[in-house]
C-alpha cells in the first residue's frame, strides 16, 4: 500500500540549531511581554479554585517585573501554589538506632509558595530587635532569633516575627486562601503585604502578613499574625536587623515548611 | 543579543519567577516571529503573528519544567511551527507551502506508527547531506522560509535554491533506502 508522507511532516526533527532568523527589536519584545502578562492575568481570572487567589498577585508581580521599577528582585521565588497536585517535601529523621526515615511532608491546602532562590552563596544569620511590640513588651529591646506571641491557648495568634534564609532548595509555604494586598519597596527591603485564610472553622481565622526580602543579605523575615496590618507594619519598621556574621547552618534534611502563624 | 545562562533561567522558571521569561523573551522573539510570519503571513497579519509569538512563550510559562538546558531554542522553533499551524487550522486556512510528498510504500498502519522512527532517519539523512543542501533543506521544510529569502539571506540565486532543494530530496530518498525505507 502506498502511503504519501509530507517532507514538512518528515522533516520535524530537522532543527537547525546553527541557524538564526530574525533581527532584535526592543519595540516587539515589549509588545510581548505586554501580551504574555495579560494572557497570565486571563489565566488567573479563569481558575476556580477554593483559595480564589487574586489576579492582581501576578498582574503586581508582572508590572514589577516588565516595567523599570526601583523594585529589589527578591531572592525568594513566589509563585501561587498549582492547581492541581500538592505541594510536598520531606523531612528526613536519623533515629539513634542509625536507621534513617523519611517523612513526606505534603501541603494540600498551599496557597503560595516561597521558593529560595540560588543566590551563590550562604547568608549570614541574622538578629532581631523589636523597638516596638503590641505585647509581650518585655522583648523589646532585647536581640534574639524570633518573636512570638502565641495568645495563649486559643483564638487568634497575635504575631510572630520569624526569618527564613535563601538557601537553594528551601521552600517556605503559606496555607491557605492567599490574597496579596499590596507590594513596594522600602530601602532594601522587598515588601509584599499578604492574607492567609487557613481552617477559619478553628478559629485562628485570617493571618495578615508581612515579608520584608533582603535579596543582597539573603533573608526575608515574616511578620505575621492575627493582629492588624497598621500593628503589624508598626512592628516591621521599628524592627532593628544586625548581621551576627556567622553563616546559616542549614539543615538539608528539613527543605520545607510553613509559615502559618502557629503554637507549638 | 546577550548570551543566556540556559539551566539558571530555566531553573529559576521552574521555580515560578517569571523574571526569568524576559531574557528568553529578549534573546527569542525575533527568532519565533520570524519563523511564525513564515507560516502564516500572509494570509495573516503583522498582529495575527505577535499573538501566536506570544502564546509560544505563555506556552513556555506553563512548560517550564518539561525543557531541557540547552534545547530552549529546539523548542520554541518546534512550539513555533506548531502554534502557527494550529492558528491557520482554526481558521481553516491551509499552510501556504509548496508541499512536495514522498511516497512510502507501507504494509499496514503499524508502519505509520513508526513515523517518529522516519523521522529520527530523516534527521540523520540531513545531517549527512553536504552543504548548501542541508541548510536549504532545513530552512525550507523546517523554518518554512521561501526560496525567496533562502536565496537572499544564502546570496544564491533563487532557481538555484530549488534546484539544490530538488537534490537534496533525492539524496535524502537514496539515504532513506538505504536505511531500509520502502519508497
Amino acid at each position: 500500500m502506498k502511503y504519501e508522507l509530507k517532507w514538512t511532516v518528515l522533516a520535524e526533527d530537522c532543527f537547525p540549531e546553527d541557524i538564526m532568523l530574525g533581527e532584535y527589536d526592543e519595540a516587539l519584545n515589549t509588545r510581548i511581554k505586554e501580551k504574555v502578562m495579560k494572557r497570565m492575568q486571563e489565566e488567573m481570572r479563569r481558575k476556580k479554585r477554593y483559595k480564589r487567589i487574586r489576579v492582581a498577585v501576578l498582574a503586581a508581580v508582572l508590572t514589577v517585573i516588565f516595567t523599570v521599577t526601583a523594585y529589589a528582585a527578591g531572592l525568594f521565588g513566589q509563585k501561587l501554589a498549582p492547581a492541581e497536585g500538592t505541594v510536598s517535601g520531606e523531612w528526613i529523621w536519623h533515629n539513634e538506632d542509625g536507621s534513617v526515615e523519611v517523612q513526606k511532608m505534603t501541603y494540600p491546602d498551599a496557597g503560595y509558595i516561597l521558593t529560595a532562590e540560588d543566590t551563590g552563596s550562604i547568608p549570614n544569620q541574622i538578629e532581631l530587635k523589636a523597638n516596638w511590640l503590641p505585647s509581650m513588651t518585655e522583648n523589646v529591646g532585647k536581640w534574639g532569633a524570633y518573636l512570638h506571641d502565641d495568645g495563649g491557648t486559643d483564638g487568634p495568634i497575635p504575631y510572630g516575627v520569624s526569618v527564613y534564609y535563601a538557601i537553594p532548595g528551601f521552600t517556605a509555604v503559606l496555607n491557605g486562601e492567599v490574597n496579596v494586598i499590596q507590594e513596594e519597596s522600602w530601602g532594601n527591603y522587598k515588601v509584599t503585604k499578604l492574607t492567609a485564610s487557613w481552617h477559619p472553622e478553628y478559629g485562628i481565622g485570617v493571618q495578615n502578613f508581612i515579608l520584608l526580602q533582603d535579596e543582597l543579605r539573603g533573608y526575608m523575615i515574616s511578620i505575621g499574625g492575627g493582629d492588624s496590618f497598621e500593628t503589624l507594619e508598626h512592628i516591621a519598621r521599628e524592627l532593628e536587623v544586625r548581621d551576627t556574621g556567622k553563616p546559616v547552618e542549614y539543615d538539608p534534611d528539613f527543605n520545607i515548611c510553613i509559615m502559618n502563624v502557629g503554637r507549638g | 543579543m546577550k548570551s543566556l545562562d540556559e539551566k539558571q533561567i530555566l531553573h529559576r522558571l521552574r521555580d515560578g519567577d517569571a523574571h526569568a521569561l524576559e531574557p528568553i523573551i529578549d534573546a527569542y522573539s525575533a527568532y519565533v516571529y520570524a519563523i511564525v510570519k513564515n507560516i502564516i503571513d500572509p494570509p495573516l497579519q503583522p498582529e495575527d503573528c505577535e499573538e501566536v509569538v506570544s502564546d509560544v512563550f505563555y506556552r513556555l510559562w506553563r512548560s517550564a519544567g518539561t525543557v531541557m538546558p540547552g534545547k530552549l531554542k529546539a523548542w520554541l522553533a518546534a512550539a513555533a511551527r506548531n502554534r502557527a499551524k494550529d492558528k491557520l487550522r482554526s481558521l481553516h486556512i491551509g499552510i501556504p507551502l509548496e508541499e512536495e510528498q514522498i511516497e512510502l510504500e507501507i504494509s499496514g498502519p503499524e508502519e505509520l506508527a513508526e513515523l517518529g522512527e522516519l523521522r529520527r532517519l530523516t534527521r540523520r539523512a540531513v545531517e549527512e547531506l553536504p552543504e548548501p543542501e542541508r541548510s536549504i533543506f532545513q530552512r525550507y521544510y523546517f523554518l518554512y522560509q521561501k526560496t525567496e529569502d533562502i536565496a537572499s539571506v544564502m546570496q544564491l540565486n533563487p532557481a538555484t535554491v530549488r534546484t539544490k532543494l530538488a537534490r537534496g530530496r533525492e539524496k535524502l530518498r537514496l539515504i532513506l533506502l538505504q536505511g531500509g525505507v520502502s519508497l
